[in-house]
């Protein structure tokens, strides 16, 4: 029966190839999903948040590996910059909260430091983070 | 006609002319499947036929799955094909990202200033393999400039994913910021054909 078998070993390598296919599919519907928003709406959202007496002097925002309790990776925004005001970036972060896109992509903004600089002008750092995968 | 009136050759000659008669009734019966079947010729040719049949259901069900694992492989070919055009091709992958952000940054009126391929630094050749495919760019551009050349890059191709994005004030202006993005794709897209056809 030597056709026989030449026709299971074409059904299994088709069955096998299938069945790696899918795992294929699968894995890039999880790349595509992600978990987050598009960049461009979470960058377009923090322009939209920040008012006008803050200036920032980096913005970080993306996913990356971090040494904490939970190891894993994190969706981040990181704003540095200053402020004329000294609740300013209270504000900020209030506004930055409210947004949808900012919460989805980094969950809560915390203002992590604030600081006189001089007169009423003061150095502030808001941060969110998001464990990848986790909830919102 | 008595028995003991025929001849002792006569006797012997209807005795065995008896004897050959019930031996080709038994031949007979034995051939028409009238005994036993298993103990008959016609017996195992009805066994074999059943033993066929057994067979031949066998490979109509294997030719049935094999139909509907045939049909599934089609369509998870089709669909990966759809999606191959949106990775990088593997033999030329920096030419095929330059092209794409390239393109996309002039259409939003940016100067690239680098656009460098970032490599997977590592002994293990698998995971190298399946580690998404990474590019890190370099402009300095405004704001606004900048959004839309993330919704160009973003919404041109589905599987491109920015893993991040850092924007840096310059000292001596406050209409441009240094901006370093760095581009990800998946690392490999490999379709398997299987071996039919």
């Amino acid at each position: 029966m030597g056709s026989a078998g030449s026709f299971g070993n074409r059904r299994a390598g088709g069955g096998y190839a299938a069945t790696e296919n899918q795992k294929t599919l699968d894995l890039l519907e999880q790349w595509t999903q992600g978990g987050r928003a598009p960049m461009y709406t979470v960058l377009r959202a923090v322009q939209m948040e920040i008012p006008p007496q803050m200036q920032f002097s980096t913005l970080f925002a993306g996913i990356r590996e971090e040494d904490e309790v939970p190891k894993g990776s994190y969706y981040i925004l990181r704003l540095n910059g200053r402020a004329q005001g000294e609740l300013v970036a209270v504000e900020a972060k209030r506004k930055l909260n409210t947004d949808a896109e900012v919460r989805g992509f980094c969950g809560e903004v915390r203002l992590i430091s604030s600081q006189r600089e001089v007169g009423d002008s003061w150095t502030f750092a808001l941060e969110g983070r998001r464990r990848a995968g986790g909830a919102q | 006609m008595t028995w003991s009136a025929l001849t002792k050759k006569q006797q012997q000659m209807v005795f065995a002319t008896v004897i050959l008669a019930g031996v080709q009734i038994f031949i007979l019966a034995y051939f028409l499947g009238w005994m036993s079947p298993s103990n008959s010729p016609g017996g195992s040719a009805k066994e074999e036929l059943n033993a066929l049949q057994e067979k031949l259901d066998e490979a109509r069900n294997v030719l049935g799955r094999s139909e509907i694992i045939a049909k599934g492989l089609e369509e998870s070919i089709a669909k990966l094909e759809a999606l191959e055009i949106y990775t990088p091709r593997r033999s030329d992958r920096y030419a095929w990202a330059y092209e794409y952000v390239s393109l996309r940054a002039t259409r939003a009126g940016i100067e690239l200033d680098n656009l460098e391929e970032i490599l997977f630094l590592g002994d293990d050749k698998t995971k190298s393999a399946n580690a998404p495919y990474e590019i890190s760019v370099l402009t300095q551009c405004g704001y606004n400039d900048l959004i839309e050349f993330l919704w160009r890059l973003e919404r041109g191709n589905m599987l491109l994913r920015i893993k991040e994005i850092e924007i840096t004030r310059l000292p001596d202006t406050s209409l441009r910021q240094q901006v370093r993005i760095a581009v990800q794709w998946p690392g490999t897209l490999e379709i398997k054909r299987g071996t039919a056809k």
